[in-house]
């Protein structure tokens, strides 16, 4: 006896497609939101921008920063970590970057920045914007430092990240920017800031580079904030110690 | 007098020198991150000469690196004062006398939050920070005393105080030179 044709089962084709039409909104969501990044970014880099911008060469650069801000593990639509480096990895982006590919060095580091936003840091504990940030130091040197410098110095900088960013700076193991991290860091002394001001200093007791004593004992000198400036002169006594 | 410590992030909790500047004005929103929580760890000491550096030690040993470590510091009577209920609850730390000195404030409603921030913001005693350089002898100097031991604690910290842990046990165990008499109480 032949078997019947099994008849489609209508609540599972029913449960499918409202799956299928889940995914679909989803999907149309991020892709809207990519949509919503690239085109911010486009107006910034290039309607906003003096110079006005190549067009062509910033397309590539602009959609990949909206990607990766989407993606990015504190993006809208999270992929896993370590599946976000591997495809920065694939960026392939070398310390020797050329004018194009620093666009989609700024881009890679706008995107670790968003991964910053609602993370809390811990004292004692490397936070996931910390572990992203020493890397792309590591990776793009010189290149790093400057843009780092930048995004510190924004005026809508949120400051408790830029300070996190400061003390990894002086906290990196890496000779070849040390004297860049140095700069950047006595830099930060003089930002408006009490809290970027702290982070700067917490990066140079890392460094704990005698060169800095006279930097230090300037900013010491205007200091308004009563913990700063204690822990300036304390700095400076260390590093006066060392020096001898 | 019972003081009460709190670990704080630093930067948030500290103002200007002038009295009229803002922030020794206004009790500024910084601060509210370190207390916003239900349940909120503290820790008593009866004497902040001898207990403070201890206490930071032992909490700084538990961490994962090498790290400054900021607190603040106030009366026990600010507690009362804004009735508060404190729940006895052994601390964590890896030394067993600190652990005994913490308590728990509990069932926090957020206008005890923002009661207990601005009081102490107000009336705190004290701002401290031990920069990674003291801490790093701190936790050397609780090690070499034995208040715990060196493999409990994190890779990276423990690689960070390896020489100091030596230089220490080393000035401990030298003979003093012959000539000089070191008279000792009997």
């Amino acid at each position: 006896m032949s078997s019947s044709p099994k008849l489609l089962d209508e609540k599972a084709v029913a449960d499918s497609l409202e799956r299928l039409a889940q995914d679909d909104e989803l999907l149309v969501e991020a892709g809207e939101r990519v949509w919503e990044v690239f085109r911010e970014f486009v107006a910034t880099k290039f309607v906003d921008h003096p110079d006005r911008l190549d067009l062509p060469l910033l397309i590539p650069t602009a959609l990949l920063t909206a990607v990766l801000k989407v993606i990015s593990p504190h993006g809208e639509f999270p992929i896993q970590p370590n599946q976000f480096w591997q495809i920065i990895d694939r960026c392939d982006i070398s310390r020797t970057a050329s004018a194009s590919n620093a666009q989609m060095v700024v881009a890679e580091l706008e995107a670790i920045w968003a991964t910053a936003t609602g993370e809390s840091f811990e004292d004692g504990f490397d936070s996931e914007f910390s572990v992203m940030l020493r890397r792309f130091a590591t990776i793009h040197g010189p290149i790093a430092m400057s843009l780092i410098s930048e995004f510190v110095a924004r005026e809508k900088c949120d400051a408790e990240v830029a300070a996190q960013a400061l003390r990894c700076m002086g906290e990196l193991d890496d000779s070849e920017t040390r004297e860049l991290r140095r700069q950047l860091l006595e830099n930060a002394l003089e930002n408006p800031s009490h809290i970027i001001r702290d982070g700067a200093l917490i990066g140079l007791s890392w460094l704990n580079d005698p060169r800095s004593i006279k930097p230090l004992e300037e900013a010491a000198q205007h200091e308004k904030y009563d913990l700063l400036r204690t822990e300036l002169q304390k700095l400076i006594l260390r590093l006066k110690g060392r020096d001898r | 007098m019972t003081y009460v410590v709190r670990m704080i992030r630093g930067s948030r909790w500290d103002t200007e020198s002038d009295p009229n500047a803002v922030s020794a004005l206004k009790v500024p929103p910084e601060p509210l991150a370190d207390f916003a929580e239900s349940t909120l760890s503290v820790w008593l000491c009866d004497d902040l000469s001898l207990e403070l550096d201890r206490l930071l030690a032992a909490f700084a040993a538990m961490r994962a690196k090498l790290d400054k470590l900021d607190c603040v510091i106030f009366q026990a009577k600010v507690l009362e004062e804004l009735k508060l209920v404190i729940a006895e609850k052994p601390g964590a730390t890896f030394d067993e006398a600190v652990n005994l000195t913490h308590r728990n404030l509990v069932g926090l409603s957020a206008r005890d939050v923002l009661e207990l921030t601005e009081k102490v913001y107000r009336e705190r005693l004290l701002i401290q920070r031990r920069d990674q350089s003291e801490i790093r002898s701190l936790i050397a100097v609780a090690v070499n005393d034995r208040r715990f031991e060196i493999d409990r604690l994190s890779p990276k910290i423990r690689d960070a105080i390896k020489e100091d842990v030596a230089r220490l046990s080393q000035s401990e165990s030298e003979v003093p030179p012959e000539g000089i008499n070191y008279q000792t109480d009997v």
